[in-house]
This record gives C-alpha cells, sequence and structure tokens, in this order.
C-alpha cells in the first residue's frame, strides 16, 4: 500500500534556499583556554596547540585545525538554548541552522549532522576574531525506505576580521 | 597516573607513501558519556540533548546517547593529521556521518593512499579513511587532499 509522501520544499522553504547571513563576528578572540579544551577533546597532544617552542614554525601557538567551524560562542545576553526547552511549542530541533540564517521550517522531528567537506587554509591564531558567514546553498527532499529526508546543505566560511581565510566548510544537515 | 604524550607527529615524506599502502590503524574507546560531555564543553554547544539525555534520546526514536558526528570527524581529522606527519599540510579533509557511534562502542580508525601525484611542482596525497566500530560498521567514511614535503627539499 503506497502512501501520500508530504512534500516538504514548500515555497516557503524554497525562498530560504541561498539565504545568506550576515557576518558573525565570534564573541570573543580565540582563546588560550579555549584551544586547550579543544585539543584535549579531540585528543590531539601536538605541542603546536601551547608551547611557543614547538609552534616556532607557525610563527607561534595555533588552534587546531578544524577550530573554526566549532568557535562561535554563546553572547552574554544571547538567549539560553536550553530555555527552549520551556516553550509550549518547541518540540526540541532548533531549525534555523546557523546564526544569522532564517529556519528552515520542515516539521520533521530528528535533525542529525549528515557530515562535512573542508578545505582549510591555515591555522587560527589566539587573539584573532572567527568571522563566519553561511549561505543555505541547498535545501532538497529523498524519499527514502524509512521514510522522507530533507538535505540542508550549508556552505560556511570562516575568516579572520582582515579578511584572511581559515576554513571553508560544507555541511550537510539532515531532517528525517 | 600516566601522563598524556605530547609531542608533535614525526616528518613524513611524500616519498614514504605508495599508493594503496595502508596505514597504521588506532583504536580509541570505550567511548564514554564523557568524551561527548567533553567535546560538548569545548565547543560550548548543548543544543542537542539527545547527546547527554537518555531519556530524550529514546524518545527521538534512537537507541540511546548518541556521540556527536563532528566529535568523530574531529578525532579522524587529528589521526590523518598524525599519520601524515609535523610538516604536511591538510588541504581538503571530508566525512559522513553515516552510523551512530554509542557509549561503550570502541573506534577503529583506518587509512589508506588512494593517489599520490605532483601538481605544479606540489607534492599531494589523496587518503581514503574511515572509522568502524566493533562490529565492523563503517560509521564514519571520510577522505583527505594533503600537501607533503619532499625528502632532501630542505626546511
Amino acid at each position: 500500500m503506497s502512501e501520500m509522501v508530504p512534500d516538504y520544499i514548500t515555497p516557503a522553504v524554497r525562498a530560504v534556499i541561498g539565504a545568506v547571513s550576515p557576518p558573525q563576528l565570534a564573541t570573543h578572540p580565540v582563546e588560550p583556554s579555549e584551544i586547550r579544551r579543544f585539543h584535549q577533546a579531540v585528543m590531539d597532544h601536538a605541542p603546536r596547540y601551547w608551547d611557543e617552542a614547538a609552534a616556532a614554525r607557525y610563527g607561534g601557538v595555533v588552534a587546531p585545525m578544524g577550530f573554526p567551524v566549532h568557535a562561535h560562542r554563546r553572547a552574554e545576553d544571547q538567549e539560553d538554548p536550553l530555555a527552549a526547552m520551556d516553550r509550549p511549542d518547541f518540540d526540541g530541533v532548533d531549525r534555523a541552522l546557523r546564526p544569522g540564517l532564517p529556519e528552515v521550517v520542515v516539521p520533521l522531528k530528528r535533525l542529525m549532522n549528515g557530515g562535512y567537506e573542508y578545505e582549510l587554509f591555515r591555522h587560527a591564531r589566539p587573539g584573532e576574531r572567527i568571522v563566519l558567514r553561511s549561505r543555505y546553498a541547498d535545501i532538497y527532499q529523498r524519499n527514502g525506505r524509512t521514510g522522507p529526508i530533507v538535505f540542508v546543505v550549508i556552505e560556511d566560511s570562516y575568516e579572520t576580521e582582515t579578511g584572511e581565510r581559515l576554513l571553508l566548510s560544507v555541511n550537510t544537515m539532515i531532517l528525517r | 597516573m600516566l601522563k598524556v604524550e605530547t609531542r608533535e607527529p614525526p616528518v613524513r615524506f611524500f616519498e614514504d607513501f605508495r599508493e594503496g599502502q595502508d596505514l597504521p590503524s588506532v583504536t580509541r574507546g570505550p567511548m564514554l558519556v564523557g568524551h561527548q560531555v567533553r567535546w560538548a564543553g569545548a565547543c560550548d554547544n548543548y543544543e542537542s540533548e539527545f547527546h547527554h539525555d537518555e531519556y530524550i534520546a529514546k524518545a527521538q526514536g534512537l537507541p540511546g546517547i548518541i556521540l556527536s558526528g563532528p566529535l568523530m570527524a574531529s578525532w579522524l581529522l587529528t589521526i590523518v593529521k598524525d599519520w601524515m606527519g609535523r610538516d604536511a599540510r591538510l588541504v581538503r579533509f571530508a566525512d559522513q556521518n553515516r552510523g551512530s557511534t554509542m557509549p561503550r562502542d570502541l573506534a577503529h580508525f583506518h587509512g589508506k593512499v588512494k593517489r599520490t601525484y605532483e601538481d605544479a611542482g606540489r607534492a599531494y596525497i589523496e587518503l581514503e579513511c574511515s572509522i568502524t566500530n566493533q562490529r565492523g560498521e563503517v560509521t564514519t567514511p571520510g577522505s583527505a587532499l594533503v600537501e607533503m614535503p619532499r625528502r632532501g627539499a630542505g626546511a
């Protein structure tokens, strides 16, 4: 028995394809303490992250290459994401997938990270403030055996404040 | 207490690799909720309750808490960096979160040299890499492109 599969790529969803965020300046410059927490979390114990002598060939201590993707922190006055759980209409999924981008209004309940493609230019350094620009490159639906799946392809550009490129990322988020 | 070994990976050269070569597999785990919590803290990202609350994970249809895909990708990126040596330059990296990693799972990291080539005087290695679990399921297939130093080319 076949069932009608809803088309989640509505005009409202189609309208956000191509949306570009304003530049999102990281809340604070890259800090040695957060570099430490990050390299410990990813179990990368190379001394280039804290030892000036080991980092001399980079011109000083650096952050792990993938760090910029995870460097945007909540500002002091920004809404507490955990407080969203108190909203009666909140279903547990935040569909504004990047700061400065509109929601992808697809009422599927599970949000998963499908993976990344990185183009890497250089390490971020302590004291640099990372600027993120994001774009919904594509949003499309596939109907699999387990039901409809909506893919949201997001291009993210990470630069320094002076416009030096650190990392480009293509991230596929999945709603199902 | 055992100290963590903190050292840069040794320098490796383009000439040290050949197409089809398997890179030394690395195993991490068993995974703990603590690994996930530490990652959430490092990223200041607590928005997905299913990464730390088993009740909510199960309510969303998951078998339990799952570790973050970007954490697994970041571990894979770290292993690629260590395989290719101190002076390699990572140009591209990609991963897919194909299967879940859960607390108490093992993560085996595998790599193979897919292609070695030169372009405009620079030497590159393309890798296939992946994470498999203790059941042999590929949870995180990936790939990387790395620019390598040449032996005898000077610092």
